[in-house]
């Protein structure tokens, strides 16, 4: 392959040409393609996902296609170790093959996706502690608003724009580029925008995702490729949003109010029939102290509505101290760094009211 | 005028629309609300973005029924007193810069039917 040529392929039609020339490779090419291979834990990951194209489009020809495990097995030294399943051993029975195959590809994608993180975890990082906010551009003119106790990383190439949010939470203002995708990454999802305004949070194992201005598409991770689209991937439109858990399934949540979404700017926290135990947890997103621990089911799961400055949750506490008032089995708490608001069981409180 | 200077006042505007709601007179100052028929509760939500103010209240059935629009130069509390308006809902100042509401009837057990013996 003429390697100016190369460079103006995108890294997917390069896979793709790599695999039409190894079908029967001279000494030489063979070289190269180890080359190209090694070279970037990306080319790993489009070169499985260019194998699992042919391998549907081919029907499972396995003559002519490549060997995963060889390569999963060749590579592996040069991508970084992270969290792998023990059981990766490359292992082939003639009737499992085509499992382990698929397997390998899925375990090689998340290797190829973490050696990627560790190779770029120098550069391009942006991270806020608890009541942070950063504003910043990116080199595209897009801009990005990261909120509080949040961490993400900026990789853009010719092909794309990718963006991975490690935790927290993150509004973009996506500059139209239909030749670059902007694409963020999180560790259950890929929401990918041309110009649009979005945003993603991570909540634990899931990320939420609400649309500002415009369409995204969700991917999941495991198809995270130009080369292989979803027949439908889910597509968001301004005003709604989704979960997405770590299994790629998307959820629709209802209806989200625009400025909602972006309230956090202005560090407001807007509540629309949240349990108390969400509430607080907000609150402390945004507060190292004083924090708000909610004791008691019943108590945290009681809902409200509302709007507050996330740096008072002070007058949530005054709220409550109100509108819990003449309820018995409330008692609150404070020491220097947290205020407590506890239900008391029936024992518990029974005992209390024992006591003169 | 320079597109410079054109950023300058923008962003002044933007400053003083931050600082605004942390400022005392906030409770008679104008403040122009663009805030269509929704459920009551996002309807309220939104004045109190617009405003400024904080606001909190129990979630329930009350807070679905359909709101009244309002659009125009109000004073917060008066544009609150008419997102009210016929849902058998009152709003009390719990302290400067926070709402709550709650239902008009005798026995709600929430903090305004305690706090308004003249009801």
């Amino acid at each position: 392959m003429d390697s100016r040529h190369k460079e103006t392929l995108s890294v997917a039609e390069q896979a793709a040409e790599w695999m039409l020339i190894m079908e029967s490779p001279s000494a030489e090419e063979r070289a190269a393609f180890w080359n190209w291979l090694e070279s970037s834990p990306l080319h790993v990951r489009e070169l499985i996902l260019a194998v699992k194209t042919q391998r549907r489009l081919r029907g499972f020809d396995r003559t002519r296609e490549l060997d995963v495990n060889a390569i999963l097995a060749r590579v592996r030294s040069n991508i970084a170790h992270i969290g792998t399943p023990a059981d990766l051993e490359p292992q082939r029975s003639p009737k499992t093959r085509w499992f382990y195959a698929a397997a390998a590809c899925l375990a090689l994608i998340t290797i190829g996706a973490a050696g990627y993180w560790t190779f770029w975890e120098s550069r391009n990082t942006y991270s806020t502690a608890i009541g942070q906010q950063l504003v910043f551009e990116l080199d595209d003119g897009s801009v990005v608003y990261l909120n509080t106790d949040s961490r993400m990383k900026v990789r853009f190439s010719e092909q794309a724009r990718d963006v991975f949010l490690a935790s927290g939470q993150a509004l973009f203002e996506v500059k139209h580029d239909r030749a670059r995708p902007f694409r963020v990454h999180t560790a259950s999802s890929i929401v990918e925008a041309v110009g649009t305004q979005f945003d993603v949070r991570v909540l634990g194992n899931k990320t939420l995702v609400s649309v500002v201005e415009g369409v995204v598409r969700v991917l999941q991770p495991e198809f995270d490729s130009v080369t292989i689209k979803l027949p439908e991937p889910p597509r968001l439109a301004a005003g709604e949003a989704a979960t997405v858990d770590d299994h790629g399934k998307v959820e629709r949540t209802a209806k989200v109010d625009v400025t909602a979404v972006s309230a956090w700017k202005q560090q407001r926290l807007i509540f629309n029939e949240e349990t108390l135990g969400w509430i607080a947890d907000e609150f402390n997103r945004y507060n190292a102290t004083p924090r708000l621990r909610i004791e008691g089911d019943a108590l945290r799961a009681q809902r409200f509505n509302g709007v507050f400055n996330a740096h008072s949750p002070e007058s949530l506490v005054e709220y409550l101290q109100e509108y819990l008032h003449g309820d018995p089995s409330i008692v609150f708490e404070r020491t220097d760094d947290e205020i407590v608001i506890r239900q008391q069981t029936n024992a518990s409180a029974q005992r209390l009211d024992a006591t003169p | 005028m320079g597109s410079r200077t054109r950023a300058f006042i923008r962003a002044a505007i933007l400053a003083l629309a931050v600082i605004q709601p942390a400022s005392g007179d906030q409770d008679t100052a104008l403040v122009e609300f663009h805030i269509a028929s929704q459920p009551l509760a996002q309807a309220l939500n939104a004045w109190a973005q617009q405003c400024g103010l904080q606001l909190i209240w129990p979630a329930g059935d009350v807070a679905r029924i359909q709101s009244r629009p309002l659009y125009g130069m109000y004073e917060p509390m008066q544009a609150l007193t008419i997102l009210l308006q016929d849902s058998g809902l009152k709003y009390s100042v719990l302290s400067a810069g926070t709402v709550t509401v709650a239902e008009r009837i005798a026995n709600s057990p929430t903090v305004v039917s305690v706090k308004a013996p003249n009801e």
